[in-house]
C-alpha cells in the first residue's frame, strides 16, 4: 500500500478549490488541474492530489498513474534552483557522466534529489534536444552548453 | 445480424460484425496465446502477444483489437508470426524469474504455459534482471513485481469491472510498477478479483500461497452460501479441506466471466475449523456428550411425541435458517405439518418486515433476473446498500454502465458505493424515503410522461412539497423521471432497508404505486426484485416457510414459551442468542422449553443451552440447491464427504421424521425436488439431479409485468428528524459479515477488523467527534461503546451499526416492539 503520510502544517487548500471547481464537471481535464496545482504548491503534496481525488471522485491510482508517469510533476518540494545535466547519447560520450559525478558530489546528493535546505535539486535527464552543444545541462531555465566538469564545479560555486 | 466472413489458416467462418481476430480464431478452435485480452474489458493491446499475419496488412497485427472484416486472411502460424511470439516471450522473460518450480502459480500460469508452447527454449539476455522485495498489498493480496509482466489485466479488473480502481501503475517503461492507493473515495473491497485476473504469479493470495500446487486440488463446482446473488464458484480441496475458491472455471479458460465478492473467496475457512461438531450431543446430568445417531434419534422422537400428545402439536415449533438448502427447508415444512401437526414455523428472525403485506407479496411475485440488469436502460436501486449487500448485482449494474447501456437511479439516505456510476443520485432525509418514492418520483412522472389519466388525477401533491419533506429538489425527480420513462427496459431493485424501514407497509405501497405508473405507460418494460438477504431466502419465501394458520412466527413463539404455552423448539442452522432481538430475553424463553434441538455445524450460544445438539454439514459438503434471489435454483455438488457423523439437513430431517414413525422413503436430494415439484407451486420444472452446471429459474405463475394496483397512501407523514445527539439507528449486513457462519471465517474477520457505529460527517462535525473516537448507544434498556468511523455520503441523523459482530449487542438495546430505532449518542 502506498502510504501517503500527511506533512505536520496544515495545506491551504482554498486555492486547489478554486481551481476545482473551475472544471467540475468536465472531463479530461486532469493533467490541467495538476498543472495548475503544482504552479500552486511548487509540487504535488500528498493533501493535494487526496482533495483532487475525493473532489473529483478520481480515484487516487489514477491520479498516481498520471503524476508518475509525466517527468513534469513532482512529490516532493524541490529546491529553489533546480539543475538538470542531460546524460543522452551524445552528452553522454562527451563526458557528461563525469559531470554528474561532480554535482553530485559537490551537493552531497544524487539524481531525483533535493538538498536539506531545499536550495537544490537535481536530475540526470537524457537529451535536451541541443546535441550539438553536448555536454548540455540546463540551471533554473538556462541553457549551458560545451560543459565540463571544472565548469560545472565553478558555476556551483558561484551560485552559493 | 451484419456478419462478415474470413478465412483463419484456411478455414472460413462467418461472424458477426464487430468480432475481433482473436474471438473467430477461437471460434474454429485456433488458440491464438495472449497476456493482456480480457473479454470482459476493452482490449488494449499492451502485450502483443497475439500477433498474427493478416494479408494485405504491412505488419504483424494484434488480433485481440483487430476487428475482423469481409475477406480478411488470417495466418496465426507462420514463420513470422512464430518468431514475433518468441521475441516477446524472450523480452518477457529478460526480467522475468526462471524458477516456476518455487512460484505459487507454476501449474497454472499464462507465461509458464505459453512459453512451453511458444517461447524460445534459451534467452540470449544474461544481464541481470530487475529486483524488487514482495510485498503484502493488504491481508489478502501479496505482489510480486518480479514477476508482472506488466499487462495491466489487474488494474483493469478492479476499476472497470469492480468499479473500485484501488489498483494502478505508477512510473513508466520498464519502471512501471503495480501499486494500491486507499484514499479519495476507494478502498480495496478484497473482492480477490485481480489475483483471478493475473496471468503469473505476481498477485497471488495470501490465504492460499503455498498450501498446495494447483495440479493436486480437487475441484468442485459449487454455488457460494453466503449472500442471495447465487454467485458460482469452484471449489478447490484436499481431502476434506477447502483450500480455495475461486470464480467458477470453465476448462480449458484461464480467466472466468463470474465473479465473487470477499466472502466468496475467502468467506470459505469455517469449513475447515476443527470446532465443527462431528457427533450429535445429549444433555446428560447437565453436559453435552457425544452420542449415536441412533440414541439422538430416539430421544428426540420420544422427546416430540411425547410433548405432541400431551401438549399437542400447537406446542411446538421450527426455526429453520434461510441458509439452509431447498431440500432441508421443504423436510422441515413437512415435518412441521405432516408429522408434528404444528402451525408454528418460521425462517425470519427479525420481524424484517412482515412478508404478509399484500404490496411485497406482489412486488416479489415474480423477481427479475440478475441478468435482466445488464441490458436494462433505467436501473433503480431502492433501500439498500448494495455494494455491502448485494456485490455482485452492483457488478452488474457497473457492468452495464461501463457499456454505456444502462443509467442508474438510486433513492437511498446514503451513499451506495456505486460512484461515478449513478446518473441519478436522489438522497432523501431518513425517514421520508416513502414519500421520495410515492409522491417524489411518482408525481415527477405524471408531469414527464404519458402515464395513466385516472392514477393522474389521485395525486394531487406538489414537487415543493415533497422536496421540503425529502431535502431533494425538485428537478432532480424530473429528471430521473425522465430517465425512468425514456427506457424501453426498466429494472427496479429494493433491499433489506425498506423492509427493516419504520414504515415499511407505506415504503412499499409507494414502490407499488411507481411500478404501477410505469407499467401504464405505453413504452418499456419494468421488472422488479426485491433484493433478499441470504442465499436460500428467495427458496425459503417461494417454499412458504412461514407460520401456518394461527402459528406462530419466531418473536411469538418466544412469547409463547415464556408463558409455558410452547414446551418444544427445533433450531435448525440459527443462532437466536446472537442474531434475534434482545438476547437475555430469548435466553429465558428458551429456559423454559421442556426439550430445545438445535442442529448446526457449530456449537453455537444457542446449541449450548440445547438438551440436544445435532451436527449438519457445510455447503461444500452437501448435495442441495438454493433459490438465488432472482428465482435461479443452483446445485451444490458435495466436495468431499461429511466429517465424521455431521448429516446433511435434509438426511437428519429425514431420519427424524422415521424415528417418529414416518418413512418418506426419500433417498436423495432428488427424491425430495420430485416431492417439492407435486406439493409446491413454481417448483414443477426443478429437478436437483436435472439442475446442470446453469441452473433453471422457478417458474413463477404471476406474469413478469406484475399486476400491482394503485395504493392510497394519503395519510402518510414522513418521520419527524431527531435532533440533537439522538440518533437514528440502521443495522446493517457488512460486505464481511452477514450471518453467524461469517463469524467463523478467520479471514473475514481479519478483513472486517473491529466493529465501528459509523456517522455522517456533518454530525460528526456538528458534535465535534472525530474518527476513531469512542461514543457510547444508549437507550432505555441499555448502552454500550464503540470506536466511531466517520463517513462523508451518510445521511444525516443516523447511526449506521454493522450486525453479527458478536462484540456488538445491538440487539439488547431494543425491543422486538419497536420499529423505530432510537439512541442517544455519547462521546465516550
Ligand atoms: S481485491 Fe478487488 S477491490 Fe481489491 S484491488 Fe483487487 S480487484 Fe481491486
Ligand atoms: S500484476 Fe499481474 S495482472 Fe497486474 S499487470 Fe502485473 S502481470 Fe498483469
Ligand atoms: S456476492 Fe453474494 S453470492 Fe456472490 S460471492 Fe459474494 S456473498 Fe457470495
Ligand atoms: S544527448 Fe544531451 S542534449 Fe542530446
Ligand atoms: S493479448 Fe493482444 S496485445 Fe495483449
Amino acid at each position: 500500500m502506498s502510504q501517503v503520510s500527511m506533512q505536520s502544517e496544515p495545506l491551504d487548500l482554498k486555492p486547489l478549490d478554486e481551481i476545482l471547481s473551475e472544471y467540475a464537471g468536465r472531463t479530461g481535464t486532469l493533467i490541467t488541474i495538476l498543472q495548475r496545482a503544482q504552479e500552486i504548491y511548487g509540487y504535488l503534496p500528498p493533501e493535494v492530489l487526496l482533495h483532487i481525488a475525493e473532489r473529483g471522485d478520481i480515484p487516487l491510482s489514477q491520479i498516481y498513474g498520471v503524476v508518475t508517469f509525466y517527468s513534469q510533476f513532482y512529490l516532493t518540494r524541490r529546491g529553489k534552483h533546480i539543475i538538470r545535466q542531460c546524460d543522452g547519447t551524445a552528452c553522454h560520450v562527451r563526458g557528461a557522466g563525469k559531470i554528474v559525478d561532480v554535482v553530485e558530489h559537490e551537493l552531497n546528493i544524487v539524481d531525483g534529489e533535493t538538498t536539506p535546505d531545499y536550495k537544490y535539486s537535481f536530475e540526470v535527464v537524457y537529451c535536451l534536444g541541443s546535441c550539438g552543444l553536448s555536454p548540455v545541462a540546463v540551471i533554473d531555465d538556462t541553457v549551458y552548453g560545451r560543459l565540463s566538469p571544472e565548469k560545472m564545479a565553478q558555476m556551483l560555486k558561484e551560485m552559493h | 445480424m451484419n456478419t462478415v466472413t474470413l478465412t483463419i489458416d484456411g478455414k472460413t467462418i462467418t461472424v458477426p460484425a464487430g468480432t475481433t481476430v482473436l474471438n473467430a480464431a477461437k471460434k474454429l478452435g485456433i488458440h491464438i496465446p495472449i497476456f493482456c485480452y480480457h473479454g470482459e474489458l476493452e482490449p488494449i493491446g499492451a502485450c502483443r502477444m497475439c500477433l498474427v499475419e493478416i494479408e494485405k496488412m504491412p505488419k504483424l497485427a494484434i488480433s485481440c483489437a483487430t476487428v475482423a472484416s469481409e475477406g480478411m486472411v488470417v495466418y496465426t502460424r507462420t514463420e513470422k508470426v512464430l518468431k514475433a511470439q518468441k521475441g516477446m516471450l524472450e523480452f518477457l522473460l529478460i526480467n522475468h524469474p526462471l524458477d516456476c518450480p518455487v512460484c505459487d502459480k507454476g501449474g497454472e500460469c499464462e507465461l509458464q504455459d505459453n512459453t512451453f508452447s511458444f517461447g524460445p527454449a534459451a534467452s540470449r539476455f544474461d544481464d541481470l534482471k530487475r529486483r524488487y522485495v514482495k510485498r503484502d498489498l493488504n491481508e489478502v493480496i501479496r505482489l510480486d513485481m518480479n514477476r508482472c509482466i506488466m499487462c495491466r489485466r489487474c488494474v483493469r479488473t478492479c476499476a472497470d469491472l469492480h468499479g473500485e480502481g484501488v489498483l494502478g501503475v505508477v512510473e513508466r517503461g520498464f519502471r512501471s510498477e503495480i501499486d494500491m492507493f486507499k484514499g479519495g473515495e476507494t478502498e480495496c473491497t478484497y473482492c480477490g478479483d485481480c489475483i483471478e485476473a493475473c496471468p503469473v504469479g505476481a498477485l497471488t493470495s495470501i490465504p492460499f500461497r503455498f498450501k498446495a500446487r494447483v495440479w493436486e486440488l480437487k475441484k468442485t463446482d459449487s454455488v457460494c452460501a453466503y449472500c442471495a446473488d447465487g454467485c458460482r464458484m469452484t471449489l478447490e480441496t484436499r481431502e476434506q479441506e477447502i483450500l480455495r475458491v475461486r470464480d467458477r472455471l470453465t476448462p480449458g479458460e484461464y480467466l472466468s466471466t463470474e465473479h465473487l465478492c470477499s466472502k466468496g473467496h475467502f468467506g470459505f475457512d469455517y469449513v475447515n475449523k476443527p470446532e465443527r461438531l462431528r457427533t450429535p450431543l445429549l444433555r446428560k446430568n447437565g453436559q453435552l456428550v457425544p452420542v449415536s445417531w441412533e440414541e439422538a434419534f430416539e430421544y428426540a422422537a420420544k422427546e416430540l411425541k411425547r410433548i405432541k400428545e400431551v401438549q399437542g402439536g400447537k406446542s411446538i415449533g421450527i426455526l429453520a435458517s434461510p441458509r439452509l438448502g431447498t431440500e432441508d427447508l421443504f423436510l422441515a415444512k413437512k415435518l412441521a405439518g405432516d408429522i408434528l401437526e404444528t402451525p408454528n414455523l418460521d425462517h425470519l428472525l427479525t420481524p424484517l418486515g412482515t412478508f404478509e403485506d399484500d404490496s411485497f407479496q406482489r412486488l416479489a411475485a415474480h423477481p427479475a433476473k440478475l441478468e435482466d440488469i445488464e441490458v436494462a436502460q433505467a436501473i433503480v436501486v431502492i433501500g439498500t446498500d448494495i455494494s455491502q449487500s448485494n456485490p455482485l448485482a452492483r457488478l452488474r449494474i457497473i457492468r452495464s454502465s461501463y457499456r454505456n447501456i444502462g443509467k442508474v437511479i438510486t433513492l437511498y439516505p446514503h451513499d451506495m458505493g456505486l460512484k461515478g456510476y449513478v446518473s441519478h443520485e436522489l438522497k432523501p432525509r431518513f425517514g421520508s424515503e416513502p414519500s421520495a418514492v410515492g409522491f417524489g418520483l411518482t408525481r415527477a412522472l405524471t408531469e414527464t410522461a404519458p402515464v395513466n389519466a385516472e392514477i393522474k388525477s389521485r395525486l394531487n401533491n406538489t414537487l415543493e412539497q415533497v422536496s421540503q419533506e425529502t431535502g431533494i429538489d425538485a428537478p432532480f425527480f424530473l429528471e430521473a423521471a425522465k430517465t425512468l420513462a425514456g427506457a424501453e427496459r426498466r429494472v427496479i431493485l429494493f433491499g433489506r432497508e425498506v423492509l427493516s424501514h419504520p414504515q415499511r407497509n407505506e415504503y412499499l405501497k409507494a414502490i407499488e404505486n411507481l411500478v404501477t405508473l410505469l407499467n401504464s405507460l405505453e413504452n418499456g418494460i419494468t421488472r422488479v426484485s426485491w433484493l433478499p438477504e441470504y442465499n436460500n431466502s428467495r427458496g425459503a419465501y417461494d417454499l412458504g416457510i412461514k407460520p401456518g394458520e394461527k402459528g406462530l412466527a419466531f418473536n411469538g413463539m418466544m412469547e409463547a414459551a415464556t408463558r409455558g404455552e410452547l414446551k418444544a423448539l427445533y433450531v435448525i442452522g440459527e443462532n437466536p442468542m446472537v442474531r434475534g432481538y434482545c438476547p437475555e430475553e430469548i435466553k429465558a424463553s428458551l429456559g423454559k422449553l421442556d426439550f430445545l434441538m438445535v442442529q448446526d455445524l457449530f456449537l453455537t450460544e444457542t446449541a449450548q443451552l440445547a438438551h440436544l445438539v445435532l451436527p449438519a454439514t457445510s455447503f461444500a459438503e452437501k448435495d442441495s440447491t438454493y433459490v438465488a434471489g432472482d428465482g435461479l435454483a443452483q446445485k451444490l455438488t458435495p466436495a468431499f464427504s461429511p466429517k465424521e457423523d455431521a448429516r446433511a439437513d435434509w438426511y437428519i430431517l429425514a431420519g427424524l421424521a422415521q424415528a417418529m414413525g414416518t418413512d418418506w422413503g426419500l433417498i436423495s436430494p432428488a427424491d425430495i425436488m420430485t416431492l417439492a415439484a407435486k406439493e409446491i407451486p413454481g417448483f414443477q420444472m426443478i429437478d436437483n439431479s436435472k439442475l446442470g452446471r446453469d441452473g433453471l429459474y422457478l417458474d413463477y405463475p404471476t406474469p413478469e409485468k406484475l399486476p400491482t394496483q394503485w395504493q392510497e397512501i394519503h395519510k402518510y407523514t414522513p418521520l419527524v428528524p431527531l435532533t440533537d445527539n439522538r440518533f437514528d439507528v440502521i443495522i446493517e449486513n457488512n460486505l464481511f459479515h452477514s450471518g453467524s457462519l461469517s463469524r467463523y471465517a478467520t479471514v473475514l474477520n481479519k478483513l472486517s477488523g473491529a466493529a465501528y457505529v459509523q456517522i455522517s460527517r456533518m454530525d460528526a462535525k456538528r458534535l465535534n467527534l472525530s474518527e476513531g473516537q469512542k461514543v457510547t448507544l444508549s437507550t432505555a434498556r441499555g448502552r454500550f461503546s464503540l470506536p466511531l468511523k466517520i463517513r462523508k455520503h451518510q445521511g444525516a441523523g443516523t447511526l449506521i451499526v454493522p450486525s453479527n459482530f458478536t462484540e456488538v449487542p445491538i440487539f439488547n438495546l431494543f425491543s422486538k416492539e419497536e420499529t423505530r430505532h432510537q439512541v442517544e449518542l455519547i462521546a465516550g
